[in-house]
């Protein structure tokens, strides 16, 4: 299994609003382009006349957020400051993208084949969540209805 | 940043040549996008792939993620299972 993790700060240093913007439309797009096809399949290999074509599964969530504000300048506050006004801006996000292998095809002059990829570790968590589960099902039966007195 | 807030599509990717054989993958892909173009989740997984063999003959062989068919059943079979436990419990008393 393949996790990786990915973090946008906007505004690390002095940028500007409409750098920000930018940013974020970059990172979206290169977001989107996680939905391509060639993205979920690797590069075929070939062996001989066997050509060995890994596949994968691709899960990527993110989000990000802007924001800017500006207010009066407060009574206690010195006054030399020009204008009298305040404004800033701000922004951030994060997302992660997961992937996980799937099924080799394996194509021949023959014929072609998938091989499925099963993960142990994942199927074992999964037997040992649903072992607990019903395990604690069964205590909270046996020990029959809870007494509020 | 004008996209639908949800689409499911299917791709086909560049053909493979092995010889007179051709074989062409293809994906699906989820895709959720939050209001405003903030975000979002995608979900890209192999679907099948399409096998044109020297003869003409055409095949399409679905990919499955037997992994998570595993987990899936699991789950339901603990959710079964403790249904029946509590089944038989309530009848017994």
């Amino acid at each position: 299994m393949h996790d990786t993790t990915a973090n946008i700060t906007p505004n690390e240093g002095p940028t500007s609003g409409h750098e920000s913007l930018i940013l974020i439309e970059d990172t979206m797009d290169k977001f989107i382009a996680t939905a391509d096809v060639e993205k979920v399949y690797g590069k075929p290999i070939m062996n001989g006349e066997t050509l060995i074509l890994p596949t994968a599964e691709i899960l990527c969530a993110m989000g990000f957020g802007v924001g800017s504000g500006s207010g009066n300048q407060m009574d206690g506050e010195e006054k030399n400051q020009s204008e009298g006004s305040f404004g800033g801006s701000g922004g951030g996000g994060g997302g992660r993208v997961l992937s996980r292998p799937v099924a080799v095809v394996i194509a021949s002059p023959e014929g072609v084949r998938v091989e499925p990829v099963i993960d142990p570790t994942k199927i074992a968590l999964a037997l040992l969540t649903a072992a607990g589960f019903m395990m604690s099902m069964l205590f909270r039966m046996m020990r029959g209805p809870r007494n509020n007195d | 940043m004008s996209r639908s807030v949800y689409s499911v599509e299917n791709q086909a990717g560049d053909p493979l040549h092995l010889g007179q054989a051709k074989l062409v993958p293809f994906s699906q892909t989820v895709r959720i996008t939050f209001p405003g173009g903030y975000g979002g989740f995608v979900w890209n997984r192999p679907s099948a792939v399409l096998w044109q063999s020297a003869e003409g003959e055409e095949v399409v062989i679905p990919v499955h993620d037997k992994t998570r068919r595993i987990q899936l059943s699991l789950l339901a079979a603990a959710i079964f299972g403790s249904l029946i436990m509590w089944i038989i419990n309530r009848l017994l008393r």
